[in-house]
């Protein structure tokens, strides 16, 4: 590339595309759960506002999880580079992931407890 | 606006809405909560409980909005030098409702595994309750089936 030739600063396109691959991810893997988790939480706590409460919980922890990290990430160095903007995003998004494991597993833990505690109730 | 009037009024707006991020935190999670913890048949303990749901929600929250230091971590910056930077500001300010929305998701654990605790409670009661239903009427029952013996005339 000559340069010499103008070239817009793609920063902002960083904090866009970060926010709204955060907020897609996590409605993903929300959506993903929701069905059987609920089936599954009906069936372990025999009370509907139980059931209500942990994925009401579960929403609450994947959106704020997504938000923390989108506002922490939006600022970065200026780019004008195409293919730096796909590393910054890519950078971003892999701690995001990383913290959405250890929220999930802390999650899977809690509810394998409540199943532990509820497969106690049924088998006596 | 200068850069010290702005450093004032963007802590204030951030505090307040960190702590708006842990009222509406409170606000999703009520209904099923309330609903959970007045199942409870000790009296106090669902006030007390409902009570501590948005105190220690709102108070996590504007605890993490307030654990975020200007001053820098490794590098010591001087309060002139985080007055004239207003970049530096606004990353402040970002850090500061990305930790408060941190603090949300650990106070939000710590709130499962207490509403984990509210329920196996319940179930001891309700089975406490059972056993003390089904004890008592084999003790009325018995009364039933073996009446006294008539007096002999």
């Amino acid at each position: 590339m000559d340069p010499g030739m103008f070239r817009p600063d793609l920063t902002p396109l960083v904090g866009g595309a970060n926010t709204l691959l955060s907020l897609g991810i996590v409605l993903f893997v929300f959506l993903l759960l929701r069905g059987d988790l609920r089936r599954l939480l009906c069936q372990v706590i025999e009370y509907p506002e139980g059931a209500s409460f942990y994925l009401r919980s579960l929403a609450l922890v994947l959106l704020a999880t997504g938000l923390s990290k989108a506002i922490l990430y939006f600022d970065a160095k200026s780019i004008a580079e195409p293919m730096e903007v796909v590393w910054a995003v890519t950078a971003r998004i892999s701690g995001l992931l990383d913290t959405l494991l250890i929220v999930l597993l802390v999650f899977v833990g809690m509810i394998t407890v409540l199943v532990a505690v509820g497969g106690t109730r049924h088998g006596k | 606006m200068g850069n010290e009037q702005f450093l004032v009024l963007s802590y204030c707006l951030v505090g307040l809405l960190c702590a708006c991020f842990g009222l509406g935190a409170y606000y999703w999670l009520r209904g099923p909560a309330d609903a959970i913890f007045a199942r409870l048949r000790q009296s106090g303990l669902d006030r007390a409980l409902q009570k501590l749901l948005p105190a220690s929600l709102v108070a996590l929250a504007l605890s993490g909005f307030m654990s975020v230091d200007y001053y820098g971590g490794c590098v010591t910056t001087r309060y002139q030098e985080i007055v004239g930077d207003r970049e530096y500001m606004l990353r402040v300010n970002r850090e500061q409702m990305s930790s408060a929305l941190d603090w949300i998701v650990r106070a939000r654990f710590a709130w499962s595994g207490i509403v984990l605790l509210v329920i196996i409670a319940i179930r001891r009661e309700r089975k406490r309750a059972t056993d003390r239903d089904r004890t008592s009427p084999a003790i009325a029952g018995a009364d039933a089936v073996s009446p006294s013996p008539p007096i002999a005339k």
